[in-house]
């Protein structure tokens, strides 16, 4: 653990501070809750200093953009600013249009996401190296943003997917509709960002297709949201426990395609310098 | 006595454990396969009981559409398993065996290596030492590839200014004019206290010398000098002077205020772009077609797509070399993909626009 004494990373102090304090206020508005609905106060106050976290996360994503003259997506320090970035804007649209809520889990996921460039070195390391021939393509945005997209979407999804493990099968209706409500959301932007790739490689590589561990590892999570849909039109809320542990599996697998693939020196390939 | 229509519940049951049970175990093997590496993990995949494997998915997921009804009815559901069974059926054309079981002259995947000013047919194997005179080409094309140009564009390269103080305190600031950094120092005189100054990066030379009129420094291409930088130091008391920084070989010397100054040169230069000028000679057509090829931009042309993929390889200079694939069933591929990414969308999307019916949920 380092503290880093750049300007980006001010921004980035000042995102993880919000952040987890907007987690905190929520925590405490449930603690405090009033007739089983949280405290009202505290719970405005949470949103507050969660949306102000967020526009301290976008001029973070504006300022690693100058100083980098490309979309900030390049390396897991671009991608992490860019996750925490895109979270609220999640958790907005879930609460709105498909009236989910897990707002906590949000902030806490923002918080948390937010460590490794904050006080990680090595390969959340400020250092960032000019775009290679391969990544110069228009394809460059909407690959990682489909996918950044779909990430965020999906790690939310693990709050209705653990819930619904341990809720009875009379209570869990909601649960089951958040889940599902979430991963349908989450899961186009996860094929349009798998299938994008496919093109990119076809453009840059000569091949839609390489069998590069990252590539396995994203198409083994698109096939366990699929596995998923499956059982879960099959069964219905029969099974409900299985569902939502075929969820959670895609989430983990989400997770290890994103961070252990890169992470890992057990994976070399065409994907090594993400 | 069973009636006919359990016989098809029974039926499609059974196909949906199938097919639920197929991508499990294709789960499992690109968990597995992506431990191997990339070469292990695609002969893995085009081995023979993965052939199978791909057959009976095709042929499961075909069925799904025979069988269900409503992957027919409903479009989001048609596109994502028509796009399923397209990728499916393009990729095992466009496969190494699909070429050999279709007799399909053409490689699926090779390098060409061409040289400047000259021109190749010649099509190797991936991963062939063409330096090696026993190595022989797997196949000629029907035209002729001349390179009549190759380079290389680099990033703008962007030096250093090191600066050290003698209690081996260091900063470092961007050789790019404007930029300053506030930097302590260490007085040489034992009475003096340590202040604070800004060092401001003034004009940057790529080659300086002295001009002979003013002694002022000047760039001056012709003088080959090496590159040296002029900075501003603000005292506190808002007094300014100038200096310059000059490269370490040049061993700069601690001054009163116990600081030196180094410029530092840029790294190596990055690679921005490959290019290779392409005129393709073609005997049949008669015509000759000329083309810019650049990473990223293949050059699709007589059923194959060429490459940008280096150039300047150590043991051969002045070369560029181009992978080429065959582009038998691509088509069929990207057509499943469009069919994926719109079906996904509107199943999962589009069909729910109406918010009140996605606020209900739970509708597969």
């Amino acid at each position: 653990m380092i503290i880093k004494d750049s300007l980006q990373s001010c921004y980035i102090y000042i995102c993880i501070g919000l952040y987890l304090l907007a987690f905190l206020s929520m925590v405490m508005s449930h603690i405090f809750s009033e007739n089983k609905t949280p405290h009202k106060k505290l719970c405005l106050s949470a949103y507050i200093i969660y949306a102000l976290g967020f526009v301290a996360s976008v001029i973070s994503f504006q300022y690693r953009w100058s100083q980098v003259g490309h979309l900030p997506m390049k390396n897991l320090y671009e991608v992490f600013i860019t996750l925490a970035m895109l979270l609220p804007v999640v958790t907005l649209i879930s609460k709105k249009i498909l009236n989910v809520s897990y707002e906590a889990l949000d902030m806490f996921w923002a918080f948390l996401i937010l460590i490794p460039p904050g006080f990680i070195g090595g390969t959340f390391s400020e250092h960032s190296a000019p775009l290679r021939p391969a990544l110069q393509t228009w394809l460059f945005a909407p690959h990682i943003g489909a996918y950044m997209l779909s990430y965020v979407i999906m790690f939310k999804s693990a709050g209705p997917a653990c819930k619904g493990l341990f809720v009875s099968k009379e209570n869990c209706k909601k649960t089951q509709r958040d889940l599902y409500c979430l991963v349908s959301f989450g899961f186009p932007l996860l094929t349009l960002g798998l299938l994008l790739g496919a093109c990119w490689g076809q453009k840059a590589w000569g091949s839609y297709w390489n069998w590069d561990p990252k590539e396995l590892w994203s198409l083994a999570s698109w096939l366990m949201f699929l596995v998923y849909f499956h059982v879960r039109y099959m069964n219905g809320l029969k099974y409900h426990r299985i569902t939502s542990l075929l969820a959670l599996l895609g989430t983990v697998l989400v997770i290890i395609t994103l961070l252990y693939a890169n992470l890992s020196k057990l994976f070399p390939g065409l994907h090594s310098y993400a | 006595m069973k009636k006919p229509e359990d016989s098809v519940k029974i039926i499609r049951k059974t196909l949906m454990l199938i097919s639920v049970l197929l991508l499990l175990l294709l789960i499992a093997c690109s968990i597995k396969a992506s431990f191997w590496g990339a070469d292990k993990a695609t002969e893995f995949f085009n081995s023979p009981p993965m052939i199978a494997y791909w057959i009976t998915l095709t042929a499961v997921f075909a069925c799904g559409l025979v069988s269900f009804k409503r992957l027919i009815t409903k479009p989001g559901l048609f596109l994502l398993h028509a796009g399923c069974v397209l990728v499916l059926i393009g990729s095992m054309i466009n496969s190494k065996k699909g070429h050999e079981l279709l007799k399909n002259p053409k490689p699926v995947k090779t390098t060409m290596y061409i040289q400047e000013g000259s021109f190749s047919q010649e099509l190797y194997d991936v991963g062939d030492d063409i330096s090696s005179p026993h190595t022989k080409p797997l196949k000629e094309l029907p035209f002729r590839m001349a390179l009549d140009n190759v380079w290389n564009e680099y990033y703008p390269a962007v030096g250093t200014i090191e600066i050290m103080a003698t209690d081996k305190t260091k900063w470092e600031i961007p050789a790019e004019y404007g930029r300053s950094i506030e930097v302590d120092t260490v007085p040489t005189d034992p009475e003096k206290k340590s202040e604070k100054l800004i060092i401001e990066v003034g004009r940057i030379y790529q080659s300086m010398s002295k001009s002979y009129y003013t002694q002022k420094n000047i760039e001056s291409p012709e003088s080959e000098g090496p590159p040296m930088a002029d900075i501003i130091i603000t005292r506190p008391d808002g007094q300014k002077f100038i200096a310059t920084v000059r490269p370490a070989f040049m061993a700069a010397q601690f001054d009163d205020d116990g600081l030196a100054f180094v410029y530092k040169n840029a790294d190596p230069l990055g690679v921005k772009e490959y290019y290779s000028a392409i005129s393709i000679l073609d005997p049949v057509k008669h015509c000759q077609n000329n083309f810019k090829l650049e990473v990223n931009h293949p050059i699709h042309y007589g059923g194959y797509y060429f490459y940008q993929a280096s150039v300047f390889p150590e043991f051969r200079p002045n070369f560029t070399i181009l992978t080429v694939t065959s582009d038998s069933g691509v088509n069929i591929v990207f057509y499943g993909f469009y069919a994926l990414i719109a079906g996904s969308f509107w199943h999962c999307w589009l069909r729910h626009l109406k918010p009140a019916k996605f606020q209900q949920g739970g509708v597969n």
